[in-house]
């Protein structure tokens, strides 16, 4: 898609809310018609891509907890790194070994079904997010160790998990442990999630076909808001339309000719323009969680060697990688964790810095002698490794461009670009030496678990293979300690014992990029970045 | 005919059956086990995984997994999608919809300016007429979609503001998408329409009809085109089936939901069933259309006959 000027644009958009009212009112060919003078009370959203069910409970998508934050109500909001306000619960205590955490619930709040949200909602939705039969993902991982929850009176609910789990406020602030209606589990079954969803959010779902579109409508009866908005009762929007829009190209159109007010995931390539606009506005939130990153397979040989991986670690330029791949939108990356998590250790950016020189005294250290052709080798073996990864535009040219950071110190390096079935056999069986890693998420706890616990080695998401007792029980303490200062301490050794051991390499931290009509206001998001949400939101013309 | 109609679906019953074993060892051979693919880079348990492996039924001897997807079908249950636990015909249903809106709309411009630039360029044959016309369909051809797709989006979106650039529901929002799918197939169908045109046109019985003192266009209509038109419409059928099931890039960049991108998504998830009942689909489609264009030959030619 062609590039346009700031005027083009700025002349474009005069004429682009007619296109979304013909086409809505006029059937066949919509022409432009003049803005109509009343406040648009819907929201139409660009959503990238499409999504496995409705269902918070059983999804792997984060756009699902998109949606779906508008249709329940979190336990408890988090508006901050390590900190929580109250939602459907009006206060909590948590027991110092963090194990028991009991919470008291608002008495005024009822499912769209009609029927009262109580501290039995809360039992029957965590027990479903544990039992098989539901195969839950994300909200499984979100909730840990659970061992049960036990309901104490109507509004009162005790829930206990078997080994401690720190995380479980953050959890429950998220999307995925959102309460859903008993009863409508109860009489859907199956069609849950699918064609019907019942929480207590402050929008109802209206319409969902799959691959195009939902929508939502605002829930009549909503009075139970969080104090953390700006405003009580009702939400200001009547509507919201999420469409499906894969293509980016096409989805930056759909704002430009206003189908969309508001669109995810907005490519760098546009974001200098965006943050031009006159009439667009660009939300740019640092995206919490483990930006992306090089994963290096320490069960195939050589890379168990610690030197070369080090060597590795100095010679990828980050600064360079972000300035090609990602127009600079993207931040050179430090640690596992970005920059925005609970426990972030800023030492981290010091200690590996990009230097090629150093990293070929590595190699030389480690007995790599220089080849004639300029490939490194030791005992007859060649330094060559593999890179595998998925066929997508962006990782490819990161990885074009650590191939070619890496033949600079004498690393030749093959990439094999497989289909995501082909890929996730090859990088499981651990017949990689490199492969990429993002994840989001804002428990710093779970995102270390997942790159460096041993438990996910062999096969998990552990695909560096690196196994350390000592890691591990570092990972465990952070699970295990409730208080915030002690935490963090051993958040910081975690980070620091993973750089010391080169496990992985560190690119490159994204933001979110939203962009929208500068008639939409009162956008609320996360401060992990992930969930924009519209309670607050209006759309003024 | 009606007996030729009652073979001709008889005969279709070892063709799915055939059709649906081969798609059922390949997706076999090709690498990835389902339930890896279901938990892709979230953390799991071996036993989680083994678990979801039974659920997914793919535990089971291959034998056994065929003859039960099978059975299904005989019963008319096309099974649900080991992902998403939907059932396949709803998945498939809730999809035709659009696809045979753009698919109809698609042949629609291809079959209107395929046959134009097709008959122009063979009866104004070797003169500048024809070149361009061949030009067209030449560049129809070399023109990748996706790069046509986003091009009517910047003019008659972005520029011009005549139609929306996205989704579906509506004639305006069928435009682009039949003609950037329209006028790449309408390139193939412009060189076919050509070179069966030129072939009948020297064949004695124009000349004798134009002796006879038949206008041109008589003699067009009459005895060449309705002759031509074998080669033609046998092309047409084929690309209908193209159209209907193989639009996954106009409908991934008009944001269109269709049975193309449902069949590329199964394909890469490993969903069997839904892979299964998706080509199982699309292989009706191929037999009806099939089928039809058969029919259609002894109207056009009428030493056809189906006995």
């Amino acid at each position: 898609m062609g590039r346009i000027s700031r005027r083009e644009l700025l002349r474009r958009t005069g004429i682009s809310v007619g296109v979304l009212a013909a086409s809505k009112v006029l059937p066949g060919f919509g022409l432009p018609r003049p803005a109509l003078a009343q406040g648009a009370t819907t929201l139409t959203y660009g959503m990238a891509g499409g999504f496995d069910t409705l269902d918070v409970t059983t999804t792997t998508f984060t756009r699902v907890g998109r949606i779906g934050l508008h249709l329940v109500d979190p336990l408890v909001w988090s508006t901050g790194p390590g900190q929580y306000a109250p939602g459907l619960a009006t206060s909590w205590t948590i027991s110092p070994d963090a194990t028991v955490y009991t919470f008291k619930l608002r008495e005024d709040v009822k499912f769209h079904d009609g029927t009262a949200l109580t501290a039995e909602a809360v039992k029957v939705t965590f027990d479903r997010i544990v039992d098989p039969e539901t195969r839950a993902q994300t909200a499984f991982s979100f909730i840990g160790p659970y061992d049960r929850s036990e309901v104490l009176d109507r509004y009162t609910v005790r829930v206990r998990f078997k080994t401690p789990h720190a995380a479980f406020l953050n959890s429950a602030s998220s999307p995925y442990l959102g309460i859903i209606s008993p009863a409508a589990l109860q009489r859907y079954g199956r069609d849950f999630g699918r064609v019907v969803f019942v929480g207590t959010g402050p929008f109802m779902l209206q319409s969902y076909r799959t691959d195009a579109e939902v929508r939502l409508i605002r829930n009549p009866n909503y009075n139970w808001a969080s104090r953390i908005f700006r405003h009580e009762g009702l939400p200001y929007l009547q509507s919201i339309v999420y469409r499906i829009i894969p293509e980016e190209a096409t989805r930056l159109a759909t704002l430009e000719t206003g189908e969309s007010l508001f669109i995810e995931d907005v490519p760098t390539s546009d974001y200098q323009r965006l943050k031009g606009s006159r009439d667009k506005v660009l939300l740019e939130i640092p995206q919490a969680g483990s930006g992306w990153s090089l994963m290096m397979n320490q069960a195939r040989p050589p890379m168990n060697e610690i030197g070369l991986r080090r060597a590795v670690m100095h010679a990828i330029d980050k600064d360079g990688l972000v300035r090609t791949v990602w127009n600079g939108v993207f931040k050179p990356a430090c640690s596992p964790l970005t920059p925005n998590m609970f426990g972030f250790d800023p030492e981290t950016c010091r200690k590996a810095p990009y230097n090629a020189d150093q990293a070929r005294r590595l190699l030389e250290e480690a007995g790599w002698r220089l080849g004639p052709d300029g490939v490194r080798a030791k005992d007859g073996q060649r330094l060559r490794l593999d890179f595998f990864m998925q066929p997508n535009q962006k990782q490819q040219e990161m990885a074009a461009f650590i191939q070619a950071n890496l033949r600079q110190v004498g690393i030749e390096v093959v990439l094999n670009v497989l289909a995501r079935a082909a890929y996730l056999d090859a990088v499981r069986q651990g017949r990689h030496h490199f492969q990429f890693w993002w994840d989001t998420g804002t428990d710093p706890g779970q995102m270390l678990r997942i790159l460096f616990h041993s438990s996910n080695a062999g096969g998990g998401t552990n695909r560096n293979n690196y196994r350390s007792a000592e890691m591990d029980q570092l990972i465990a303490q952070i699970a295990a300690i409730a208080d915030p200062q002690r935490r963090r301490d051993v958040i910081i050794k975690a980070q620091q014992k993973a750089i010391d051991d080169a496990v992985m390499v560190y690119l490159a931290d994204p933001p979110s990029l939203y962009a929208h009509d500068r008639s939409v206001s009162g956008v609320w998001v996360d401060w992990g970045g992930n969930y924009p949400y519209f309670y607050d939101t209006r759309v003024q013309r | 005919m009606l007996q030729l109609v009652i073979k001709r679906l008889l005969l279709a019953i070892p063709t799915m059956a055939a059709v649906s074993v081969l798609v059922f060892l390949i997706l076999h051979l090709v690498p990835g086990d389902p339930a890896i693919i279901f938990f892709g880079d979230q953390p799991v348990t071996p036993q989680r995984l083994e678990q979801v492996r039974r659920q997914m039924g793919l535990h089971r001897p291959l034998a056994v997994q065929y003859l039960d997807y099978a059975g299904g079908v005989l019963r008319g249950d096309l099974g649900r999608s080991i992902h998403q636990g939907t059932p396949v015909l709803e998945e498939v249903v809730s999809r035709i919809g659009s696809s045979a809106e753009l698919a109809a709309a698609a042949f629609g411009v291809a079959a209107v300016l395929g046959l134009a630039l097709g008959l122009l360029s063979a009866l104004w044959r070797s003169t500048w007429v024809d070149a361009a016309a061949m030009l067209v369909a030449l560049t129809g051809v070399s023109m990748p979609v996706f790069w046509l797709a986003a091009m009517l989006i910047y003019v008659f979106s972005l520029q011009l503001a005549w139609f929306p650039a996205s989704g579906f529901g509506g004639l305006n929002r069928l435009v682009l998408p039949a003609v950037a799918l329209g006028f790449v197939s309408s390139a193939t169908l412009a060189r076919i329409v050509r070179s069966s045109v030129l072939e009948v046109l020297w064949q004695p019985y124009v000349t004798t009809a134009r002796s006879k003192g038949l206008g041109e266009s008589t003699v067009v209509r009459r005895h060449v085109l309705k002759n031509a038109f074998i080669a033609v419409i046998t092309v047409m059928g084929l690309q209908l089936g193209t159209l209907l099931s193989g639009a996954v890039i106009t409908e991934t960049v008009f944001a269109r939901p269709g049975v193309g991108k449902l069949l590329v998504d199964a394909i890469l998830n490993k969903d069997f069933p839904l892979v299964q009942g998706t080509v199982l689909f699309v292989a009706v489609v191929y037999i009806v259309v099939n089928l039809l264009v058969d029919l259609s030959y002894a109207y056009l030619d009428p030493r056809i006959r189906f006995e």
